[in-house]
């Protein structure tokens, strides 16, 4: 018999994480790496880092998030690259802002990879078991009750539990509870946060199905490969020679659409089954058909979920119509007449913590120590939820530490921009990252994610020493290789002449620096190598030396190219020193645009400020500052209801006092 | 509405049981529909990762005897890389370890290569005569109807049950008592009412799972030598080369459960209480005083059919085309499981198809022996204890 536990052994731990998913994974992992004893609790082990919803990572917007947390030292972008079975830059055609890598992944993989780095961190502890309660006191977090009614203590607490406060799946008609199909929702926390005062929302999100890759016509559509010589999100990662498993496209047609039209007033969207609001950007094909009655067409990206198994995901096809009817939609849309369904499409709902009651390093008002991060927060998407769950991972780990909380700029990261706009603006419809909603998109690159954010993630220890030391070369690298494009002076001649016109150029009548040549969009950081090669033999038959120079300068990269950093990265810093290059002067402007709102960021607003005392603003503009409690005058800027008057008024009265 | 598919054979589960039992009425020629209430968890062993405790075990000529039959469980074993014991190899200890992640990934991949099988994600509501059982002779007649959760309708000539625990499955979890299939997941409840509603005795049979540790806790590791360092990386050292448990005592045992997480589970340990009291009374047996719990002990309650419903090849005998197998049929271990599961896809499909039963099914020894068990053995769940322990 066991004896019942009386005082004394209390279980303790500096962190818990509240959930397994990918907001929960990367807490759990940055608490733990930043030495705090942590413990993460999820309902079931072996769904730990599951991919409910679509096989990809990355993508324009939310590939820079993922590039960012690893810049940061968290693990998404690393557990990406070891499970992927297709890597994809997107827009290599358009700007170096929106250019994004997306991965498909093998989902099991990542969930096994994941699995491996939680067990190889020795200060994280995992437990199978559902929160029933928070336990927490004079408004502070003291720790977490259990469903079995264990107590356990915790001095920070993070709650990621995604989709499963109160899930609810909707398919048709039909209504019941579920954090995910075939998994029981957690019903006891909604009302231990409203509880601590915290309002709830109700969002919705979808998922589409699965079809049969045995049944399905390639021929009738297109094959979309993966690129032949793979980026990947950590530069950490070492390439292989992994083969890539190709996607293919297809688009829907008048048929298809006919079908959804047919049977629309079976959609939960038409019936009102579904109550919660669902993802504007990730909208079912009932909506899209319901939405843009005049396309005739949308298209179907068609998925493989892994290396072993032939589950497809249809991108496109979500729908939380009846089942049979979504057996119709697939069978109308060519390549899919013969489709096997495997698992039906859903909707599910849940309920969601209004994120304006949280500051912006994620942590409530109302309770000192609880950490939101994912879905809770009202976003969508496992990059949204990584990121947040990073952020909050750390800021928990800082609290334990007695330290200052980390909070990201909007001129410094996506992530920034992400948990601004969730804490400032809240939201209407699950958040979802655009390059869009970021206005210093231009400095806040793919490309240029490590400079900016490497700093952060080695001081807190989370990035480690050699990497950082490599960071720091590619860093000194690509600096040195601008300066050196800059002192070296391309003189015109007949070769280079002949060089530039092959590659589409006007040819040079004054000497000109290398820089200023890269700065021609036709040409590329390999071109000006040629015309370097080609001016440095121009240069020695004149004595030229200049040139003699750089071109050492590109030799001994290439000499380097053995070490074992170089090879993936060569290319990398080849890309930093082109864009570098080709958009100083947009990039110049844009960080005097920072600048000139640098004051606004930095003038702080003291958290106990009394706007009830401050006259000549709104009405409308003191209840939404004394509801979100800004952290500084940029922030109480941003804030929907708040003019650039209320602003003038509040920066004044903050001067004078 | 929509179309009502119909197949030679629907099998209800996706466990060992009903993994087998689909692949056995592909293999014979059955147009089958496997349904498993979550794909993620297709084939996945939900308690022990000890297949065959030792060579005294029936469980390991039963695993022999599966391989001749054509078995897919000795297929993946062998393809996982897990020594198992085959008829002639002696000196081999008889122990058959599994990863359970692993082995459920494969079961899925087989289930969705095989032909002749379709694998769907779908929870069996309810299952109702579409012609009077007993009149209908004809052989690929649609005898029954299947209807799920998300209004979805299948005919079949043949059903195999094999819902396992979920079929009116109660979970104990660390005391907290509520519907679920296994610890985390929902329950076949309705299904158990369709089946009491078609005239089957149904009796509660009861499983227990102990619970996991983590296999290199962090303050041991700190601590420096402690009892459960020593063992684990005794466990490692042994997983290398034999694939192998570790004795870490006479009464409990260590088994390495699943290299992602690195558990462990505790076996031949059992506590009740809520976590922090199960993880109490572990530390207090004084072998892991600072072990970390990582899965309280379970245990499950669920419906079988209770003895002298099913005949030998496991269909009901007031039922026909209606066959048991695994944990609903009464049997308590995933080789049983996979044998009672070929057996009866085997069935279902000759059945569905009127083409005649492979009887070399009836000359195994142990299949033989585990399915008269089901169809006479009164207790439950059946026990065969022919040379060494049943469960």
């Amino acid at each position: 018999m066991v004896k019942k536990k009386t005082s004394g052994a209390v279980t303790a731990f500096d962190v818990i994480v509240v959930g397994g998913g990918h907001a929960g994974c990367e807490s759990a992992l940055a608490a733990a790496r930043m030495g705090c004893r942590t413990l993460m609790i999820t309902l079931d082990l072996e769904k730990v880092a599951l991919m409910p919803c679509n096989p990809a990572v990355g993508g324009v917007g939310k590939g820079q998030l993922t590039r960012e947390i690893d810049a940061l030292g968290g693990e998404q972008g690393r557990n990406t690259d070891r499970s992927y079975i297709q890597m994809k830059m997107l827009n290599t055609g358009k700007g170096p802002a929106v250019r994004a890598l997306r991965a498909q992944t093998d989902k099991k993989l990542y969930e096994d990879n994941m699995k491996r780095a939680i067990a190889a961190e020795p200060d994280l502890m995992v437990l199978a078991g559902a929160v029933a309660a928070l336990d927490v006191s004079r408004e502070t977090i003291k720790g977490i009750r259990l469903t079995d009614g264990s107590h356990i203590a915790a001095g920070s607490v993070v709650l990621a539990c995604g989709t499963f406060l109160q899930g609810m799946i909707v398919v048709g008609e039909l209504r019941f509870p579920a954090g995910r199909m075939g998994e029981p929702p957690a019903t006891d926390l909604s009302h231990s946060l409203r509880e601590q005062g915290l309002e709830l929302g109700r969002f919705q999100s979808a998922t589409p199905p699965r079809i049969d890759s045995r049944s399905i016509n390639t021929a009738e559509m297109t094959e979309d490969p993966g690129d032949p010589d793979p980026a990947f999100f950590s530069l950490r990662s070492q390439p292989d020679n992994r083969q890539q498993i190709p996607c293919f496209l297809t688009y829907t047609t008048a048929e298809t659409h006919e079908v959804v039209r047919k049977y629309l007033h079976l959609s939960p969207i038409k019936t009102g089954s579904v109550s919660g609001k669902g993802p504007r950007y990730c909208p079912s094909i009932d909506r899209k058909v319901m939405n843009f009655p005049d396309r005739d067409r949308h298209p179907v990206f068609v998925e493989p979920e892994g290396r072993h198994t032939r589950e497809l995901y249809l991108q496109g096809l979500t729908t939380s119509l009846p089942v049979w009817v979504q057996e119709k939609v697939i069978q109308a849309t060519p390549g899919l007449r013969q489709a096997r369904l495997m698992r039906p499409g859903y909707a599910v709902e849940y309920d969601y913590v209004i994120p304006s009651q949280l500051g912006l390093s994620l942590e409530t008002k109302a309770v000192k120590g609880l950490f939101l991060a994912g879905q809770i927060n009202g976003t969508s998407g496992y990059e949204e939820a990584a990121a947040q769950g990073l952020m909050a991972g750390i800021n928990a780990a800082l609290r334990i530490r007695g330290e200052k909380p980390l909070i990201l700029r909007r001129d410094e990261a996506y992530i920034g921009v992400l948990i601004d706009d969730l804490v400032t603006k809240g939201v209407d419809e699950p958040y979802r990252m655009f390059t869009s909603r970021a206005e210093f998109r231009l400095i806040l690159r793919h490309d240029n994610a490590y400079e900016r954010l490497a700093p952060v993630g080695h001081r807190l220890r989370l990035v480690p020493d050699s990497f950082y030391q490599n960071i720091e070369q590619i860093r000194q690298k690509v600096e040195t290789r601008l300066t050196g494009l800059a002192k070296t002076t391309v003189q015109p001649g007949e070769l280079v002449n002949q060089m530039l016109k092959r590659a589409g150029s006007s040819s040079l009548t004054e000497p000109q620096s290398a820089l200023q040549l890269l700065k021609r969009p036709e040409l590329s950081i390999n071109d000006i190598s040629q015309l370097l090669k080609g001016s440095k033999a121009e240069a020695e038959e004149s004595k030229g030396t200049a040139a003699k120079a750089e071109g050492q300068e590109a030799d001994r990269f290439a000499a380097n190219a053995g070490e074992d950093w170089r090879r993936p990265q060569q290319s990398f810093i080849n890309q930093r020193v082109e864009i570098e290059a080709k958009y100083e002067g947009y990039i110049a402007r844009q960080m005097q645009e920072v600048s000139r709102r640098r004051h606004l960021e930095e003038t702080a607003i003291p958290p106990a400020f009394e706007y009830a005392g401050l006259a000549g603003i709104t009405i409308e503009a003191r209840e939404k500052l004394t509801r979100i409690r800004p952290a500084s005058l940029g922030q109480a800027s941003r804030i929907a209801g708040v003019s650039p008057a209320d602003i003038s008024v509040l920066a004044i009265y903050l001067k004078g006092r | 509405m929509g179309n009502t598919e119909t197949y030679d054979v629907i099998v209800i589960g996706a466990g060992p049981a009903g993994a087998e039992a689909a692949m056995a009425a592909g293999r014979a020629g059955a147009n089958t529909l496997c349904l498993s209430i979550n794909l993620d968890n297709v084939g996945f062993p939900p308690a022990t990762p000890l297949l065959v405790a030792d060579d005294q075990d029936v469980r390991g000529p039963m695993l022999v005897e599966l391989a001749t039959l054509g078995g897919i469980l000795p297929q993946l074993l062998k393809q996982e890389g897990v020594p198992a014991p085959s008829g002639a190899a002696a000196g081999h200890s008889g122990r058959v370890l599994i990863d359970r992640r692993n082995l459920g990934l494969a079961y899925k991949e087989a289930l969705e290569s095989a032909e002749n099988v379709h694998l769907r994600q779908a929870l069996v509501l309810t299952v109702e005569a579409v012609e009077t059982p007993g009149l209908q002779k004809k052989a690929d007649s649609a005898r029954w109807q299947v209807k799920t959760k998300l209004g979805e309708c299948f005919n079949a000539g043949a059903l195999v049950v094999a819902a396992g625990t979920f079929l009116g499955g109660k979970v104990d979890d660390a005391g907290v008592i509520a519907p679920g299939g296994r610890a985390g997941e929902i329950p076949a409840n309705a299904l158990a009412r369709t089946l009491d509603g078609l005239g089957c005795r149904l009796t509660r049979i009861f499983s227990e799972t102990p619970p996991r540790i983590e296999s290199a806790p962090a303050d041991a590791a700190a601590a420096g030598k402690t009892d459960i360092a020593d063992t684990t990386a005794a466990a490692a050292v042994n997983m290398a080369t034999d694939n192998d448990a570790v004795k870490a005592a006479s009464d409990y045992e260590l088994l390495d459960d699943g290299r992602q997480l690195g558990e462990l589970m505790v076996s031949g340990f059992w506590s009740q209480g809520n976590r922090m009291e199960q993880q109490q009374a572990l530390r207090e047996t004084g072998r892991w005083d600072r072990a970390w719990m990582t899965r309280s002990s379970w245990s499950v309650t669920h419906l079988a059919l209770a003895a002298a419903q099913v005949d030998q090849s496991l269909e009901a005998l007031f039922l026909e085309g209606i066959f048991f197998a695994g944990r609903v049929a009464g049997t308590c271990n995933y080789v049983e499981a996979a044998v009672t599961g070929l057996v009866a896809g085997a069935g279902a499909a000759a059945r569905a198809t009127g083409r005649p039963r492979p009887d070399l099914i009836i000359k195994s020894k142990y299949v033989d022996k585990i399915c008269t068990a089901v169809a006479e053995q009164e207790s439950r769940p059946v026990t065969i204890r022919i040379a060494g322990p049943g469960c």
